[in-house]
């Protein structure tokens, strides 16, 4: 039995004067699958963390928490540690062990097993995980997928019956993610652990959970059955969480906006039954495509060509960049997707001019200075102890005499309430923020984005988008490279599919993602039979709108 | 070969090593060192077919003719003069001296390259942890940070090389940008450090004494190597207390005497996991020609 | 009586050994044992070569660091433990031990001398490193004066130091420089996590 009851739970940060939680009230049954989203700093972590004696944070709190009807305070740590299970973000910081049977050892050698029994229990869930063939290696070896994976058997190991989750598949591409939930969901159906789980990334993980909460400042404004909490949301037009809601069911509260009830669509299965049904029900809604939704990539003299690029790390290293060729043109942006492996960041690397090519041609008429390169973590880039010394720092190395760019950068990225602070104590978004503003303050023609919406919520994406936006306006050419799916669908110009070292094809986003059968967007795989062109919602009802009254 | 003598238990190996550095130190003789030389050379073939021995053997050598070179160079005792080198006598006895103290060297450096092999990290990191948990921790957390510190540093360099930093220059400017890095990553490894913590209490660190994986047993076989290692250990020990197999160098050298048990004693010691190893490939031939 | 080798390597265990005796049974949060082992890799790394910074090895200035801000008995631990864990990756030797108990004690005194005024201002700190930087080669000496050379005269320990003096001098100058340099950093940004982790020191 694992049961939750939380009563009007509220916590403080010590010298905080807003509480992070306010007034939080939460019944979780033994088996339930809760899920908790809202932007960052809206207190999930924090509730999260209030679950489990070991990792509360230090502050004032005010309410109580029943596990299975005593106090939490109450329960012994060993049983605590034994019975709730935790998952943190990111993967690399559970890891303090060298091999993967090391680590999967740990939790049980902390609380004092035999030998014996942890022997038996590794027999038991290296085969659940299938993590035979890579048992013995060290943990520097696996993908952020499978060290992720590792984390959940390594807890399971003590048998848990509450698993606590806190946004573990924000840094995973989208295949090692969905192994992840899939394995997740597995735990929960067949073993009947309780699932806690806080995500940015919600779309996926709708059908799964019986309860959703959305938290927004420290209290829980939605929550219920997904489909009463995405049809509230809706209706409560509270902009803010609709970036929360799947493509599909927003589709669907969109043209069906008479339709007060019946279940919303939340899959892609789901979505594709009643779309079929809508395209029967009411023939001829769609008009033409419209020309011109987003502005065509610009044809100018190119900004950057690559012929037969290689690139291998060392003599006898794996050829990671094979006969890679394509062209960047001015004022364009170009989205570089493939999955784990596939030679993206390195490629990325190479034009930043980090790494050097092996062989073909790099031709470009830019200066290294007018390259600027944010690479995937922001904390590589910090060297000093406030946000404000740090830019000015970068500022004095540019030669920059006055000060009107770095001012207009840090509104631009609104930085002034935290100039103050140290960079490793603002918020992850804000951390990229930073990055922005110091590789811009060198004013690059290029600039090229290594998985800039890694981790980022739904609001922080919109608001990157917004940027980027603005920077192409200035005439400015961005080269990502990413995992993310929707986010090239909806903003690039161009795409490119990097694969086994290779750049395979390269096309504008509605030809590129319509030619895709699996690695394309939610939306296109929904009306694809009928809407063969359109990858995006917007796409979609840009098509509605035009014959509907 | 993954059996014989590199299957044996990591405690009896361990002392099989210990003991053989510490004879080797001890019983300064040539019939000795050359002795325990010959047999670790074979070991060095048995175990990898010498690949190891390959890449290190120039600067085990080098080690021990530094040795054998300083040694008469900074002593003038002995009696029976050489020659001169400016005005310092050279004498026999210290060029001897200086000969076999570099073969010791040289065969302790092949002990340890034997024994690295065999001893590899899991192995050695039990052999820690049975004594000093905390310590093989704390060695295994080392182990998995280096690699991660490492990955840092590489992207630490990428960001600080694509702002036009790590332009080379002066040694002293080169230097400056280096610890630059450094300051970075160790600003980075602390804060993340304290995630760690905090993982760390999750999966019940701290709510109880720790238990150790013991990943390895003791069996029949390593027990018998034990109690013949003991055997073997307590006449070489305690003949090299009486005085057997060490020679006196100064202030004349003295003769090679060998008293043969106790060389006996110390061959045997030297060349049993030659044999291990030779006993084991003879049963697998028996075994392949039964099938 | 022969020689000192076997009973100098002996004596050289036994002076290690009781520090990690000890550090087995402190009470320590995860948060010290996490500290710990972060700056040993950082430590052992520093031995390591990488590309990023040729030619510099910033081993004892972290070791020293370590020791100044977590006190006497992790310096030792932080010392050692990089000495042993690089080693893993260049080759273990006889040289293992001393090198241990060379940079252990560094870490060692650099913590014994924390409290004095001096050692938290920069020229007090890149001395103390100067100093360190000849006293760590001494100690690596002694492993083949004691063990190898004989008999023990005056001109032994005097070649055996004249040979080495160029690598003294050299990590010696590097580590002054790195104290005067980087030192208040480093001591702010390792003051700042032992207080967010709530760590005093011992």
């Amino acid at each position: 039995m694992a049961d939750y009851q939380i009563q009007n739970l509220s916590f403080r940060y010590p010298g905080e004067t807003e509480p992070a939680l306010d007034g939080v009230d939460l019944d979780v049954r033994s088996g339930d699958f809760v899920l908790i989203g809202g932007p960052t700093g809206s207190g999930k972590t924090t509730l999260l963390r209030l679950l489990k004696p070991q990792v509360q944070a230090a502050g004032q709190r005010e309410g109580t928490v029943l596990y299975n009807g005593n106090r939490l305070e109450d329960l012994d740590l060993r049983t605590a540690a034994e019975e709730i299970g935790m998952i943190f973000q990111n993967p690399d910081n559970q890891i303090v062990m060298h091999t993967v049977w090391q680590q999967l050892c740990f939790g049980m050698e902390n609380l004092g097993y035999p030998t014996s029994l942890m022997q038996k229990r590794m027999a038991e869930v290296v085969p659940f995980f299938g993590m035979e063939s890579w048992l013995h290696q060290p943990v520097e070896t696996l993908s952020g997928g499978q060290k992720q994976q590792l984390n959940l058997a390594a807890v399971m190991m003590l048998r848990p019956k509450v698993l606590l989750l806190d946004e573990p598949t924000a840094q995973l591409d989208p295949i090692a993610a969905s192994a992840f939930t899939d394995l997740l969901t597995r735990i929960n159906q067949e073993l009947s652990v309780t699932v806690i789980l806080c995500e940015h990334r919600l779309e996926a993980l709708f059908p799964r959970a019986n309860q959703v909460l959305l938290m927004e400042a420290g209290r829980i404004v939605h929550q219920g059955k997904a489909e009463t909490v995405v049809r509230q949301v809706w209706e409560a037009k509270a902009p803010g969480f609709a970036p929360y809601l799947p493509a599909i069911s927003r589709l669907y509260l969109q043209m069906e906006a008479d339709r007060k009830e019946g279940p919303v669509p939340l899959t892609v299965k789901a979505g594709k039954r009643w779309f079929d049904r809508y395209w029967v029900r009411r023939p001829g809604v769609f008009g033409e495509r419209p020309e011109g939704i987003r502005g065509e990539a610009p044809k100018e003299e190119p900004l950057l060509q690559c012929r037969d690029l290689h690139f291998q790390y060392g003599k006898k290293g794996p050829q990671v960049l094979q006969k890679v060729s394509f062209t960047l043109h001015p004022r364009e942006f170009f989205v570089l997707l493939g999955g784990n492996g596939a030679g993206k960041s390195t490629l990325l690397q190479v034009l930043a001019g980090v790494l050097k090519h092996q062989g073909g041609k790099l031709k470009t008429r830019l200066a290294p200075g007018d390259i600027g390169y944010v690479g995937q973590n922001p904390l590589a880039y910090f060297t000093r102890e406030t946000v404000r010394e740090q830019l000015e720092d970068r500022a004095k190395s540019l030669d920059l005499g006055d000060r009107e760019r770095m001012d207009a950068l840090v509104r631009l990225f609104r930085l002034e309430p935290v100039l103050d602070k140290h960079p490793f104590d603002i918020s992850g978004g804000q951390q990229q923020q930073l990055v922005l503003a110091l590789v811009l303050l060198a004013d690059p023609a290029l600039v090229l984005m290594d998985e800039p919406t890694k981790g980022l919520d739904p609001t922080a994406k919109q608001a990157l988008a917004g940027w980027l936006g603005q920077l192409l306006e200035k005439g400015k050419t961005i080269l990502m490279v990413s995992h993310d799916i929707e986010f090239a669908a909806a903003h690039a110009h161009r795409c490119g599919l990097l694969f086994d070292g290779g750049l395979l094809a390269v096309a504008e986003p509605s030809v590129f993602f319509t030619e895709n059968y699996y690695y394309t967007t939610m939306v296109h795989r929904t009306v694809r039979e009928h809407l063969p062109e359109e990858v995006t919602e917007e796409g979609v009802l840009a098509r509605w709108a035009i014959t509907s009254p | 070969m993954t059996g014989g003598f590199r299957s044996l238990h990591p405690l009896a190996a361990a002392l099989y090593f210990s003991g053989l550095v510490l004879f080797v130190m001890w019983l300064v003789h040539p019939a000795y060192l050359l002795a325990a030389g010959g047999c670790l050379l074979l070991l060095h073939l048995q175990l990898d077919g010498g690949a190891a021995l390959g890449k290190a053997w120039k600067g085990y050598l080098a080690m021990g003719a530094l040795v054998a070179l300083a040694n008469p160079l900074v002593s003038t005792r002995g009696a029976t003069i050489l020659g001169y080198l400016g005005n310092r006598p050279v004498t026999l006895e210290s060029c001897v001296y200086g000969l076999l103290f570099g073969l010791t060297l040289s065969v302790m450096l092949l002990g340890f390259g034997a024994a690295r092999q065999v001893i590899t990290l899991d192995r050695f990191l039990y052999l820690t942890g049975t004594g000093l948990p905390r310590t093989a921790f704390v060695i295994v957390m080392v182990l998995r940070l280096v690699p991660l510190l490492k990955r840092r540093l590489r992207e630490i360099a990428a960001a600080a090389k694509t702002q036009g930093r790590l332009g080379g220059g002066k040694r002293t400017a080169r230097i400056r940008e280096a610890m630059e890095l450094l300051n970075t990553l160790v600003v980075w490894t602390l804060e993340e450090s304290l995630h760690m913590a905090v993982a760390m209490r999750a999966s019940g660190y701290g709510s109880g004494p720790r238990s150790t994986f013991a990943a390895y047993r003791m069996e029949g076989r390593d027990k018998g190597v034990l109690v013949l290692l003991g055997g073997l250990a307590l006449p070489i020990l305690a003949g090299s207390l009486w005085g057997r197999g060490q020679m006196v160098f100064y202030p004349l050298l003295s003769g090679l005497e060998l008293h043969l048990p106790h060389y006996g004693a110390f061959l045997f010691w030297c060349a049993l996991p030659i044999l291990m190893n030779i006993g084991e490939t003879l049963q697998w031939q028996i075994i392949k020609s039964k099938t | 009586m022969g020689h000192y080798l076997p009973i100098s390597f002996l004596l050289v265990v036994l002076s290690i050994l009781p520090f990690y005796l000890r550090f087995e049974r402190r009470n320590m949060k995860a948060e010290e044992i996490v500290l710990v082992a972060s700056l040993a890799a950082l430590g052992a790394m520093g031995r390591v070569p990488f590309a990023a910074i040729p030619g510099v090895q910033p081993t004892s200035f972290i070791v020293i660091m370590a020791g100044l801000t977590l006190g006497a008995e992790s310096g030792f631990v932080i010392g050692s433990t990089a000495a042993i864990v690089s080693n893993l990756f260049l080759g273990q030797g006889p040289w293992t031990p001393w090198q241990m108990l060379a940079w252990g004690s560094m870490g060692l005194a650099a913590g014994l001398l924390r409290r004095l005024p001096w050692m938290h201002r920069p020229w007090g700190r890149a001395a103390f490193g100067f100093v360190w930087g000849f006293l760590y080669g001494w100690i690596m000496n002694l492993w083949f004066v004691l063990g190898f050379l004989h008999p023990l005269s005056w001109q032994a320990f005097a070649g055996a130091f004249a040979a080495s003096a160029y690598f003294d001098l050299s990590h010696a100058l590097a580590n002054a420089t790195f104290l005067l340099l980087f030192g208040g950093k480093w001591s702010r940004i390792l003051g700042r996590v032992v207080r967010k982790f709530g760590l005093l020191g011992e």
